[in-house]
């Protein structure tokens, strides 16, 4: 088998217009009835799982060979870069053809995430394009992958002897992971082997600069549209977040009362995951955020996990629609900002217990205080999303469950394959201290 | 009907196209390629200064008696109330028609503004009607406040002096003390005041409310105006979009360069470089009449009625333009931000605190220089090449200027006063805004 590699082409409208209508129908419809001529060209970029989009703000598109490369290197061509560089040569317009990506910022021990797992049929990379005058969006250092960045596998995987079976079958030259956000790396060394025995592909479709010169033509404005509805939809949350910044200031006051910050900030972070729009995580199913499967054939077989089933978590936002519960773990905590960090030691279940306790007292007033909030989705959170707490050993803590209690209400957990004759990982450090949220029954 | 009453009429676009037109080109040339039914309702509302047009975020509108009332009052006719009782029962799209508003929101016992006063030629409040169809909805109508005039009004000088209240109350027959705080609230009595001008000194503005209809989107005959309203709200939603970006930036900076830092310093220096990049406003001297509010006749009684000491001066909310020589001023006795976090430092002074945020502001702008969190081609990269930040004091040390300095080297100061006889007046430099005072200027 041979190694999955990136690949870059020039595509017309026609090449590519069964597949964009396939994930965003309304975004083909309208493209069509533009007619885009010859010059108004694509480009279908495929990425192997794990591969870096984007590095510290800049795009990194393959070069004859395969090899990534920055858009700004001497080896692309220049028409690439004229085409492409429009966004401080950052992300271009993008649409998501097939799999998903993540957009973060990595620092020290800690990932920062945008969105979590961007998926098929998004469109984004809009923002500057849309404010031509003066922006306040800089490049700064976003990565994205091919694939989820936050992927990380539930039962430990740290144990030296089997993390060896597994390096000496695939020539990984790694250490056995310390954390969680160690496992990404690992997968990534395996999904890229020749013996891996999947080609795993991110699809995306760029948006050259042809188009966006386009978008003051009049016969293109339905796209201009289309772009800005889609804008404004996905920046709902954050033109409104100091809103509800300010409104957990009204509840401290009304109570009197000063929380330590950084359980003020988890709840917060807990609301906006309700809320759908910090993501959590949850028991990937399928492979649209990398090669699921094969990764947990391999960890079954290869590395042999003991009894476990081999649960992989990825970043995902909650729905009440779709309705999958999503994790959020105290021990991993994947947030749109960086929280204020303990100086003292730490106690989670204690912690757990607060944060739990302090989220009630903000569900109680989302509903009680005249705040004129009803119809947002953060109004609706107390009545329709389910937080529930989970650790170890949670005897003497009303409120807070033990771990082994999760299977029970995460039908999700039953489509892992092989997972059916296996334990459920308990012991995980995830779920040591963690939240769930889901819709009340 | 009285001069102080509020006024509503139904037009539409044809009554009002030849003005749209004046203020606002572009609004005027996408409603006519748009090409919409001609009869869809735009009504002309007027309220009188200080009145309430948004109370808690629900709709005030005059009634026939010139009241003005809830939009679900009974005296309001129901065509009216199906027509403007869009947006979640909060302001419908509105146009300022003349004069000026102001939106706000009470917080912490002060006043958070939006942007300042909105004057004549601005249109605003479409963010709700871009996000019906939106997936999920966040924005809340919540507790904003609009009012007639500007909220925000700051009179430099104290009024506090005995005698002259009660010449207030006793030509006006009210109860100035009741109407005045310990700072500069002063609002509560220039409302009050405002109700008993003279026929030739009343002030009110008139703003145009776009009917549901306007926003029922349908057709692609639409596009032009939706377009620039989407146009318009990205812009103005510029900052917002951002915040947490740059929230993350400071908070980078924080762990790079200052562990321990107070957190009233962090906040008020994070916020004067909001108001540097002109997201956020700070203050300037009013020296435009009776635009946000009958400012000129306001000077007269506190010069004739009052009889006060010195220049009667008042300050408002205004957005800084790096591309602009007029500076603003932000006051650490008047903080405009929702996450303000209290200054509990007992033992610090307002000198110390104004030496500190200067110390900390130079420390985070030349982190921004270094551009290392790649923010070129924004305005905070390009706030941080240019702003200037200077303090004022009483009290003068050697990292801090005179009030009086301030006073000569800013001309809006002397512009402020639009009295004939305002010459000779003492500069109110013992001002309580000016104790602890920043100017944000462009470095020349």
């Amino acid at each position: 088998m041979s190694i999955a590699k990136a690949s870059i082409k020039k595509v017309s409208w026609e090449e590519v217009r069964k597949r964009i209508s396939k994930v965003n129908p309304e975004l083909a419809q309208i493209i069509d009835t533009i007619g885009p001529d010859k010059k108004h060209y694509l480009y279908l970029a495929s990425y192997p799982f794990g591969a870096e989009i984007l590095k510290d703000g800049i795009l990194h598109v393959p070069n004859q060979d395969g090899n990534l490369v920055p858009l700004t290197d001497a080896q692309v061509p220049e028409t690439l870069q004229r085409d492409l560089g429009y966004n401080l040569n950052s992300n271009p317009i993008c649409l998501i053809l097939k799999h998903s990506t993540e957009l973060f910022i990595k620092m020290d021990d800690l990932l920062i995430t945008h969105y979590g797992a961007i998926t098929e049929g998004r469109v984004f990379g809009t923002s500057r394009i849309l404010s031509p005058d003066k922006t306040e969006q800089p490049i700064f250092i976003w990565n994205m992958t091919a694939g989820a960045r936050s992927l990380f596998m539930l039962p430990k995987i740290s144990e030296k002897g089997r993390h060896n079976r597994l390096a000496r079958t695939f020539d990984l030259n790694m250490e056995p992971p310390k954390s969680h956000l160690d496992h990404w790396a690992i997968f990534k060394e395996l999904a890229q082997h020749p013996d891996f025995g999947e080609a795993w592909q991110f699809e995306t479709v760029f948006f050259p600069q042809a188009w966006v010169d386009a978008l003051g033509e009049p016969n293109w404005q339905q796209l201009k549209l289309f772009l800005f509805d889609v804008s404004w939809d996905n920046t709902e949350f954050m033109r409104s977040q100091f809103i509800w910044d300010a409104m957990i200031s009204i509840f401290h006051k009304n109570r009197n009362i000063s929380p330590d910050p950084y359980l003020s900030s988890t709840v917060q972070t807990l609301l906006f995951v309700g809320a759908g729009w910090n993501p959590g995580f949850s028991v990937a199913t399928d492979d649209s955020s990398g090669p699921i499967k094969r990764l947990q054939e391999l960890y079954l077989d290869v590395y042999r996990l003991n009894d476990y089933a081999p649960i992989i978590m990825q970043p995902s936002s909650f729905s009440l629609k779709v309705n999958q519960p999503v994790y959020y773990s105290l021990a991993y905590p994947i947030a749109t900002k960086l929280l204020p960090r303990y100086k003292t030691e730490v106690n989670k279940l204690s912690d757990l217990y607060n944060i739990r306790s302090l989220l009630m007292k903000y569900f109680h007033d989302i509903r009680s205080m005249p705040l004129n909030i009803t119809g947002t989705s953060m109004y609706e959170l107390p009545v329709k999303v389910e937080y529930e707490f989970f650790h170890a050993s949670p005897e003497g803590h009303t409120g807070i469950q033990a771990c082994s209690e999760i299977p029970r209400h995460d039908p999700y957990l039953k489509k892992i394959a092989r997972g059916a004759e296996r334990h459920f990982p308990t012991n995980s450090s995830f779920l040591n201290g963690c939240i769930r949220v889901r819709a009340k029954p | 009907m009285s001069a102080n009453a509020g006024h509503l009429e139904e037009l539409t676009w044809k009554d009002v196209a030849a003005g749209i037109k004046q203020f606002d080109l572009e609004l005027y040339e996408a409603i006519e390629a748009s090409d919409l039914p001609q009869d869809w309702s735009i009504f002309k509302a007027t309220y009188p200064y200080g009145a309430h047009i948004l109370k808690d975020g629900l709709f005030y509108i005059p009634n026939a008696q010139g009241e003005l009332v809830l939009l679900s009052d009974e005296s309001i006719p129901k065509h009216i109330q199906k027509k403007l009782g869009y947006n979640h029962n909060s302001n419908p799209v509105a146009f300022v028609w003349k004069n000026a508003l102001e939106i706000f929101l009470p917080h912490n016992e002060s006043i958070f503004t939006y942007v300042g006063p909105i004057a004549e030629g601005r249109l605003f409040g479409a963010s709700l009607v871009l996000s019906e169809t939106n997936a999920r909805r966040f924005h809340p109508t919540f507790l904003w406040q609009m009012t007639a005039g500007a909220r925000s009004l700051i009179l430099l000088p104290k009024i506090g002096d005995a005698a002259g209240l009660d010449r207030l109350d006793k030509y006006f027959k009210i109860n100035s003390r009741h109407l005045t705080s310990e700072g500069s609230e002063n609002w509560f009595l220039f409302k009050e005041l405002a109700q008993r001008l003279d026929q030739s000194d009343s002030w009110s503005m008139e703003v145009l409310f776009f009917s549901k209809e306007w926003f029922e989107w349908s057709d692609r005959a639409e596009t032009p105006f939706k377009s620039l309203l989407y146009k318009r709200n990205w812009k103005g939603t510029e900052f917002w979009r951002n915040e947490f970006l740059w929230n993350m930036v400071f908070s980078i900076f924080k762990e790079e360069k200052l562990a321990k830092i107070n957190p009233f310093i962090a906040d008020t220096a994070k916020y004067l470089m909001h108001i540097a990049v002109g997201a956020q406003p700070g203050y300037a001297p009013i020296t435009q009449d009776n635009v946000v509010g009958p400012i000129g006749a306001f000077q007269k009684i506190l010069r004739e009625i009052y009889q006060i000491e010195y220049s009667p001066i008042f300050m408002l909310p205004k957005m800084f333009n790096l591309n602009e020589i007029q500076p603003v001023y932000y006051s650490l006795a008047y903080p405009n931000s929702l996450e303000f976090s209290p200054n509990n430092r007992k033992a610090s002074t307002k000198i110390n605190d104004l030496i500190e945020i200067d110390y900390f502001l130079k420390k985070y702008i030349g982190f921004l220089k270094t551009n290392t969190l790649k923010i070129q081609d924004t305005e905070f990269f390009a706030a941080a090449q240019k702003v200037k930040f200077s303090l004022y004091h009483q009290k003068q040390e050697e990292e801090t200027q005179s009030v009086e300095t301030l006073f000569q080297l800013d001309n809006a100061f002397k512009n402020a006063v639009f009295l004939k006889q305002a010459k000779g007046w003492t500069l109110p430099k013992n001002a309580h805004f000016l104790k602890g005072c920043i100017k944000i200027s462009v470095e020349e």
